[in-house]
């Protein structure tokens, strides 16, 4: 048993799971009806129906990639397969990264199953997106999930059963998400002026759904609205090597988390 | 006696035998400054046609002549002086190509005169394009003018120059000019019922520009890919109307119409598409904007301290904020139409009961601090406006917000045949993966 067999077990655990159908059916819904809203207007470039996408890619995948991620871990434990699993000749490391890439496969086959509904009704009815746009938002919702289901696995790590997953997950997602520039305008309001912009800037590097956010809103061309702070960062993330830098940021980003739910699992399982 | 007369008839066939070949003299052998003597020999009221040919520049026009040139004229200017210089009323000079190539602070074309008609020229310049000084009445037409660069130079905007340039110079019109890669594509300073009508203004810094104007008409125009399309300051009594200012949208200043301390104007009929900000008005009071489309800006319309504006009948859609303000109470904004608003029509009168208010919470706290602006729109955000509902009475709002667009939706639907197929391919990708490891038993 290697990683191979732990993602495909777990693609397969995924689909046989009535929440990913759940999920799926929600985000087809509501790109959906996003499209039909703004069905008299063209998608292009960064305007009002792609930021009302972009928002609604921003609330539901972090969300649908923090509950089943955390879920599926904790599931392990609450119904003693990890027992079971942990009697093999199977490393942790294996068993984690398995876990994390057949997850992550499910939430891109959720996503690519409500992007090919919605892509193709818009094309067919009118309104639908342009070509480089859509595939943006593809590849952005994909790296999104990818992001938060290493997040996801770091809170299934720390939970002991599904509630707690599901608290943590439901709290992380407020503050990535909604409570964000809340939280951020009233904390900074007590740093000295001149930091404002570098803690901005440092803390959008630890929080995955902002880092996506700005990145597509600048690859959406719409890098000019964030004003003359902040000219240097979106003439660098515009350029080709800016994209490269990104992947590898979010790279760093996932392995990092991924590597701290290893590293708990691992010493979890010696002490048993 | 008889004689006398015959000698003095024979001495006018003679002059006017030799204005008539003169040009192909010039056509033969095109020496350096062929055209200043031409024009040195012509009579007021002549016209001087220029056959297809190279020609050397700083050339004087100080008679009133019609300098013609024939397809393929074409003067080369090395000099520091203007390629052409006017000085005198009632020129006309038509269908020549002008290449300013000094670098020097120049121009192409100089107007020191009145009533001057320029058209059909093709300017190529490293200086100014054309440049009025006290100079009225005139009529500039049809004319191109562009940025003399060698292909892929960058040049900086700023070292670059105007494309017209108008300064203490009135009662002008200028139309139909296609202006490219300048500083300013037409800049007007203190001059006054000048008429800037259908030009086509692209890549350049600001498309259309005044400064200290009375009574400027701005008709039909189209400004694309500048960072500004029309820049009005300090100007009273304006007619900004049935104007397309497009994409105008990557630098972090970039507007389709800015109006700086602008007063009394009217503002109508004008669409902006894809800007950063369609409609920015600062200091400015009791303008009339109507029936303007604003469509997909990242800002509809932004709004600082100004008062007392009428915004009617304008249409607003898929912009990422429609609109912003602060500081601007007294505006008096009925019946726009706002796509991201759903109003209540109980009435049937086609205007909804409640209002459509501009939430200034992110421009204040933006003004505050620049460095938020990077929460443009963030669902975060919106989640804070929206919690940030004090003081309502104080915002600038539509009081009876149009439930349909005023003017028609003219944009086709697009079909999107590479998006359809690459649907489908997610599609396809997504059902067979699911078929294999979710419903098929193994």
């Amino acid at each position: 048993m290697d990683f191979r067999t732990i993602a495909i077990r777990e693609i397969r655990m995924g689909f046989r799971n009535p929440w990913a159908y759940s999920f799926m059916a929600l985000f087809t819904a509501f790109s959906l009806i996003l499209l039909l809203i703004n069905s008299r207007n063209a998608v292009e470039g960064y305007s009002g129906v792609t930021s009302a996408m972009l928002n609604l890619i921003l609330y539901l995948v972090p969300l649908m990639s923090l509950l089943l991620g955390s879920f599926s871990l904790t599931a392990e434990k609450e119904e003693g397969s990890w027992r079971l699993l942990s009697a093999y000749p199977l490393g942790t490391l294996s068993f984690i990264a398995g876990k994390y890439a057949g997850l992550t496969m499910v939430l891109w086959v959720i996503m690519f199953v409500g992007y090919g509904v919605s892509g193709m009704l818009g094309a067919v009815f009118g309104g639908g997106f342009a070509i480089t746009d859509f595939v943006l938002f593809v590849a952005f919702s994909m790296g999104l999930s990818f992001l938060f289901v290493a997040i996801a696995m770091m809170i299934g790590t720390f939970a002991r059963n599904r509630w707690q997953a599901l608290t943590i997950s439901v709290a992380i997602w407020f503050f990535a998400v909604i409570g964000w520039s809340s939280l951020l305008v009233a904390i900074l309001g007590m740093v000295p002026y001149l930091y404002v912009k570098s803690a901005l800037v440092f803390l959008t590097f630890l929080n995955p759904a902002e880092l996506v956010r700005l990145f597509v809103i600048v690859k959406l061309g719409g890098g000019s609205i964030l004003g003359p702070e902040y000219y240097d960062w979106v003439h660098w993330i515009s350029r080709t090597d800016g994209t490269l830098w990104f992947v590898l940021i979010c790279m760093l980003w996932a392995a990092a988390a991924a590597g701290i739910a290893y590293m708990i699992w691992e010493r979890g399982r010696i002490r048993e | 006696m008889i004689k006398r007369k015959g000698g003095f008839a024979a001495c006018l066939f003679l002059f006017v035998v030799f204005l008539g070949i003169a040009p192909c003299a010039a056509c033969a052998s095109p020496s350096k400054s062929a055209i200043q003597q031409l024009i040195d020999e012509a009579m007021p009221g002549d016209t001087v046609t220029i056959p297809s040919g190279e020609y050397s520049g700083a050339i004087t026009i100080d008679k009133r002549l019609a300098l013609v040139g024939e397809p393929g004229a074409v003067i080369v200017n090395d000099t520091a002086k203007p390629a052409l210089t006017i000085i005198a009323d009632g020129v006309t000079v038509s269908g020549i190509t002008i290449e300013q190539r000094s670098m020097e602070e120049s121009s192409a074309i100089e107007l020191a005169a009145s009533k001057a008609t320029l058209s059909k020229l093709d300017i190529y310049t490293h200086s100014f394009g054309i440049r009025l000084r006290k100079s009225n009445r005139n009529e500039i037409a049809d004319n191109s003018i562009q940025w003399l660069g060698e292909s892929g130079q960058q040049v900086k905007m700023s070292a670059k120059r105007n494309g017209i340039d108008l300064y203490d110079s009135h009662d002008n019109v200028i139309s139909g000019n296609r202006i490219s890669s300048m500083n300013d594509g037409i800049y007007q300073e203190s001059s006054h019922r000048n008429q800037v009508t259908g030009n086509r203004i692209d890549h350049s810094r600001y498309g259309i520009h005044c400064m200290y104007t009375e009574g400027t008409i701005i008709r039909g125009n189209a400004g694309s890919y500048n960072v500004t399309g029309a820049m009005v300051m300090g100007v009273t009594d304006a007619i900004v109307e049935d104007n397309s200012f497009t994409k105008q949208s990557e630098n972090v200043n970039s507007q389709g119409l800015l109006l700086f301390d602008v007063h009394t104007s009217t503002i109508e009929g004008n669409r902006v598409e894809g800007n950063r900000v369609g409609f920015y008005i600062e200091q400015s009071s009791k303008n009339d904007i109507r029936n303007n489309r604003i469509v997909r800006n990242f800002v509809g319309i932004q709004f600082l301290e100004s008062e007392g504006n009428e915004l009617q009948a304008n249409d607003f859609i898929a912009n990422v904020i429609n609109a912003e303000a602060t500081d601007s109470p007294d505006n008096r904004l009925t019946a726009n139409f706002w796509d991201n608003f759903s109003g209540i029509d109980a009435n049937g009168d086609g205007r909804s009961d409640i209002a459509y208010a501009i939430n200034p919470f992110f421009q204040q706290l933006t003004h505050q601090t620049p460095a938020f602006q990077l929460f443009f729109q963030s669902p975060g955000m919106q989640f804070l406006e929206t919690m940030m509902q004090s003081d309502r009475s104080s915002w600038t709002m539509d009081t009876e917000p149009l439930m349909m667009p005023a003017g028609q939706q003219t944009m086709a639907a697009k079909h999107n045949s590479y998006t359809f197929w690459m649907s489908l391919c997610l599609l396809l990708i997504g059902t067979i993966i699911i078929y294999n490891t979710g419903v098929k038993r193994t």
